[in-house]
């Protein structure tokens, strides 16, 4: 954003020091905890009957709303459409890109029985990446990580060191994302940079 | 901790649902019919059996949605899930 004030993220105070910033790519960590930034966060509930709910969402995202459980379609790339219910979604697009699909949606579902929500600033977006990121998670949730289940291109709400979030596993490395609700951001990153110490975890701001 | 078959996520974590009392309560079509009894019966009464018992969940930290669940109030034991609306297998009682 560059229209002269100051956008405060939700995790931008938080101190990442000096050693870690040394390292900013964190290669040689096992597991690298990052704060991937601004990103539209739009979530859509339409009825699973309405088909021109789905026809409206694939024309202006070019994604059509998963109807299988946990289910993300597109992604790594943006935009992404994550699986949150039977009839909810989360529309995760690049930050430029948010205002002018908002405004489609909007526009298209004028007078509709369709709801369409920017929650852009509502969550915070965490990464996890690396070999161990797996084993953080499953320190503080109770879903079933193992790539036979949760893999990649799989997306939830869930629990996670008792705060809800949305996990969503990117890549197969894995890369996972964590949208969490921007008051419990810095509870969960500490939360997350204690699970991590015996693996090495390192910050990294992007 | 239970695992809980959400009928639209699988079997997930106890943890991420919250209960919502007994399931297949209808409102009275004409509450102003009704004696103050009868209406006090049907905002809090409920039955309290030792057994299997029709209750409502939500899956608050998943899908967010409303279900109901035949539990077992002596063993815990879920012996089914279905959507809000559906009969159970005990039907509506
Ligand atoms: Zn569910």
């Amino acid at each position: 954003m560059d229209n002269g004030y100051m956008r405060q993220g939700p995790l931008d105070y938080i101190p990442i020091s000096a050693e870690l910033e040394a390292d900013q790519g964190g290669n040689d960590a096992t597991v690298v905890l990052e704060d991937r930034g601004f990103r539209g966060q739009i979530v859509l509930q339409g009825k699973a009957s309405d088909a021109e709910f789905f026809d409206a969402v694939s024309d202006i995202t070019g994604l059509r709303p998963s109807k299988e459980t946990n289910v993300v379609t597109g992604g790594p790339g943006f935009p992404r459409l994550l699986w949150l219910g039977p009839e909810e979604w989360l529309l995760v697009t690049e930050d430029e890109e948010s205002g002018r699909i908002m405004l489609g949606l909007t526009n298209s579902f004028k007078g509709r029985h369709v709801q369409v929500v920017d929650n852009s600033d509502a969550y915070a977006i965490v990464g996890v990446r690396g070999a161990s990121a797996r084993d953080i998670l499953a320190k503080g949730c109770t879903l079933d990580l193992h790539e036979r289940v949760f893999r990649s291109g799989s997306s939830t709400r869930t629990l996670l060191g008792q705060v809800q979030v949305i996990l969503h596993q990117v890549t197969d490395d894995p890369d996972y994302e964590i949208h969490v609700h921007r008051s419990f951001a810095e509870f969960l990153w500490e939360w997350l940079v204690d699970a991590g110490q015996e693996y090495g975890l390192k910050t990294v701001r992007p | 901790m239970l695992l809980i078959d959400c009928p639209w996520c699988g079997p997930r974590d106890e943890c991420e649902f919250s209960y919502g009392g007994e399931a297949h309560i209808k409102r009275p079509e004409n509450p102003d019919k009704l004696s103050d009894a009868e209406w006090a019966d049907y905002l809090f009464m409920r039955t309290n059996p030792k057994g299997r018992f029709p209750e409502r969940w939500v899956h608050t930290h998943g899908c967010n949605r409303w279900f109901n669940a035949v539990r077992d109030t002596v063993t815990h034991d879920i012996s089914a899930t279905y959507g809000m609306g559906e009969d159970g297998p005990e039907g509506r009682s």
